[in-house]
């Protein structure tokens, strides 16, 4: 509670963001072209799945960092609701978007992976691909909700039940290939068991390492941009109600 | 270079490059764009007040 106390003041937020946001930025980009470049050039190629294997570093980073984006703003909506955090609701509206583009990334990169292995594009009888999908129409629901309600507090508050109700897909998603029998592969990465080697196993952490920095970095600049335009309107308010 | 899984892999990667650079541009454009709106607004003596 002392920290989320420090950063309720969003004056003193903006003072403390601005480094973190170019920071976090710039280390994201920095990671991701390192780990690409492992990825393409230095890892090995799969036994079975041969080249193909190498969208694996980009899709399923983007895949977890999807999952992550959506518990930090169901983390955020939660805490808006129940402490009315000046900055939660601030916080999970700057996700949501990249959240979203990163999901949709997930999917695409899969169906990309998809078509080689499986000889599909996209199989709808699949529990992991529906319930991504599924969590990608939630962002797209949060991010209208933001658009369309009269009052930014009415969206505030319809945005955050959404995305708390949502979150029961998480749990879901994860599941899913062990509740159902699906065509996507079960969890190759942190599972316990040693089914990858450290080739395979360094590029993929690098680039969701980097992943996971752009998305604080770019959560931060829009935060930074939300609460600027929030002032910018409060002001023009002002002085029309001045005259 | 990478086989019969070349276009699938430059595709993915492709479609990877243009989605977070695109992501990164979106979000610099919009924080410019919120501080040129506020430094348009904001009386001169608050702005000194901002970070």
């Amino acid at each position: 509670m002392a920290v989320m106390s420090i950063f309720a003041n969003p004056h003193r937020f903006m003072a403390m963001s601005k480094w973190f946001a170019w920071g976090f930025t710039a280390l994201g980009v920095a990671l991701i072209g390192y780990g690409v470049f492992q990825g393409l050039f230095v890892a090995p190629a799969d036994y079975q799945q041969g080249d193909a294997a190498r969208i694996m570093y980009i899709h399923v980073g983007s895949m977890w960092l999807s999952l992550f984006a959506y518990a930090f703003m169901a983390g955020a909506s939660f805490v808006s609701i129940v402490w009315r955090h000046a900055l939660a609701d601030v916080a999970a509206k700057s996700a949501a978007p990249i959240g979203a583009a990163f999901t949709a990334l997930g999917l695409i990169t899969g169906s990309i992976w998809g078509k080689p292995m499986w000889g599909t594009w996209w199989e709808w009888g699949d529990a992991r691909i529906t319930s991504v999908l599924i969590m990608f129409f939630v962002y797209l629901a949060y991010i209208a909700i933001w658009q369309a309600m009269e009052t930014p507090q009415k969206a505030a508050r319809a945005a955050a039940i959404l995305c708390l109700v949502g979150a029961i897909n998480l749990p879901i998603i994860h599941y899913s290939v062990e509740w159902w029998n699906t065509l996507h592969q079960s969890a190759t990465f942190f599972t316990g068991e040693e089914k990858a080697t450290i080739g395979f196993k360094v590029p993929m952490y690098i680039v969701a390492l980097g992943y996971l920095a752009l998305f604080g970095g770019l959560t931060l600049i829009n935060m930074r941009a939300e609460i600027m335009l929030t002032r910018a309107e409060m002001l023009a308010q002002r002085r029309q109600a001045a005259g | 270079m990478f086989d019969k899984y070349a276009p699938y892999i430059f595709w993915a990667y492709g479609i990877a490059a243009v989605v977070l650079i695109g992501l990164t541009i979106w979000s610099i454009w919009r924080v410019g764009h919120a501080r040129r709106k506020l430094d348009a607004i904001e009386p001169a003596g608050e702005k000194e007040k901002q970070p």
